[in-house]
């Protein structure tokens, strides 16, 4: 009896150890990577060269970079402008670098549809960069291209006349070129959304203030 | 004393700490102003017709701007480089990049909503006009804006780096090393390409990282200074 709980004892004791080294050795091994697996290194950038810092920035310095600033202050638009948030749907007229109004906006969707006819595909982002107003039109009337069919499930029509639509666009549009209109919109309360197939669209009484203020030609700035 | 004299004497005292000012605030450090190499870098942008941002590291912003004009910014908490080192590999700090520094954007478009209707489910235009409203009248779906990425995401620029973003700074550490290891062997054991391309890590709040994953375009430049 005694001899087989000094046996049970060894073996439960043996196990033990081994149990041990077993965890001992998961536990290094996992560990490992943590002690010399890859890592990035580095640190945080900071900004380098401040100007005006005690004896390093001279006279000569000074003045370039006086010059600079005045040249990069010349590259911006002067008289009016339109500047377009497509994130934040928001649309600010500039008259130089004053703000005049602030607009709620609709701008592209980013959506993407698909013409089962050629498998072309429409992308209905607004555009980024720097536009133009080209002309500007009281009552426009919409030449609707195809998607416009397709995405309401329609084929195109053939017959030009069949795409004609004076109510959609509003009271004034302006033209920016390749397509894209600064319009107003039957759908006011998703002003603030991106809601449009690219275009710009405004409520009534903005687009008015925009149409009767920012003439053509002035610049517009879409990101 | 008379009682008098002590309560005058009480009510001056009040009134000379009263007056007395507070200790005027410290005055916050200027921020230094863009350096001459900068500002050309930015002039050689704004003398072309594009959007372009700018990563101010004094400001700790990143603005998006069009000659010359800014027209918005959002807040960095923090801005880092990082050069990554396999295991068993050397060490060593990796040298911060000369700036002021123009790359480009090279990623993708966020990713969109596909519609693609069948051809057999058109009908001809017009034939629907007397009983439903014509298509100018039918409102858009309100939700239609593109999908973009979770955090973090990151963004290859045409330097060969990554724009990585995040709403916190990447784990150091024993912790972080461990995470990274595995990542990185799992990458191997994938047969998928095991460089790591130096990073730019951009942290910023979980609203600005959605503005900035609008922002960043591809073909964009993006100014560093």
């Amino acid at each position: 009896m005694k001899s087989l709980a000094r046996r049970l004892m060894a073996a439960v004791h043996l196990r033990r150890r081994r149990l041990v080294r077993i965890c001992a050795a998961a536990l290094v091994v996992l560990a490992l990577p943590a002690v010399s697996g890859g890592t990035w290194s580095g640190g945080s950038l900071h900004s380098t060269g401040p100007v005006g810092e005690g004896a390093s920035a001279s006279g000569d310095t000074m003045r370039r970079i006086a010059a600079l600033k005045r040249q990069l202050a010349a590259q911006g638009p002067r008289g009016w402008s339109i500047v377009v948030d497509t994130y934040h749907n928001r649309l600010r007229v500039y008259r130089g670098d004053q703000t005049v109004r602030v607009a709620v906006c609709s701008t592209g969707t980013g959506r993407s549809l698909r013409d089962p006819r050629d498998g072309r595909i429409w992308v209905f982002d607004t555009p980024t960069g720097e536009w133009k107003v080209q002309r500007k039109v009281r009552n426009p009337v919409w030449v609707k291209p195809d998607w416009a069919f397709i995405e309401e499930g329609e084929l195109p029509p053939n017959n030009p006349r069949e795409r004609m639509d004076d109510v959609s666009l509003g009271d004034y549009g302006l033209y920016l070129g390749d397509g894209y209109i600064i319009h107003g919109t039957l759908f006011q309360s998703l002003l603030g959304q991106p809601a449009t197939h690219g275009c710009v669209r405004l409520g009534d009484k903005d687009l008015e203030y925009v149409y009767k203020t920012v003439p053509v030609g002035s610049r517009v700035y879409l990101y | 004393m008379s009682i008098s004299t002590e309560v005058l004497r009480a009510a001056s005292l009040m009134l000379v700490l009263a007056c007395g000012r507070a200790p005027a605030p410290a005055p916050s450090p200027p921020v230094p102003e863009p350096s001459e190499a900068a500002l050309k870098a930015e002039l050689a942008l704004a003398r072309t017709p594009q959007v372009y941002l700018v990563l101010d590291l004094a400001r700790r912003e990143i603005s998006v701007r069009s000659r010359g004009r800014e027209f918005g910014a959002l807040h960095v908490e923090d801005v880092a480089f990082e050069r990554w080192h396999p295991p068993l590999g050397g060490r060593g700090a990796a040298p911060p990049p000369a700036l002021p520094l123009a790359v480009k954007v090279v990623g993708d478009d966020p990713p969109r909503s596909l519609e693609a209707p069948e051809l057999a489910s058109l009908r001809p235009a017009g034939s629907t006009a007397s009983e439903s409203p014509p298509a100018a009248a039918t409102p858009p779906p309100p939700n239609g804006a593109p999908l973009l990425s979770e955090l973090p995401y990151w963004m290859p620029l045409d330097n060969g780096w990554r724009l990585y973003v995040d709403a916190r700074p990447p784990l150091r550490g024993p912790g972080g090393r461990w995470i990274d290891t595995v990542a990185y062997l799992f990458t191997r054991l994938s047969g998928r390409s095991a460089r790591q391309p130096d990073r730019l890590v951009v942290v910023v709040s979980p609203a600005d990282a959605d503005w900035l994953r609008h922002l960043l375009r591809p073909g964009r430049p993006l100014l560093i200074y």
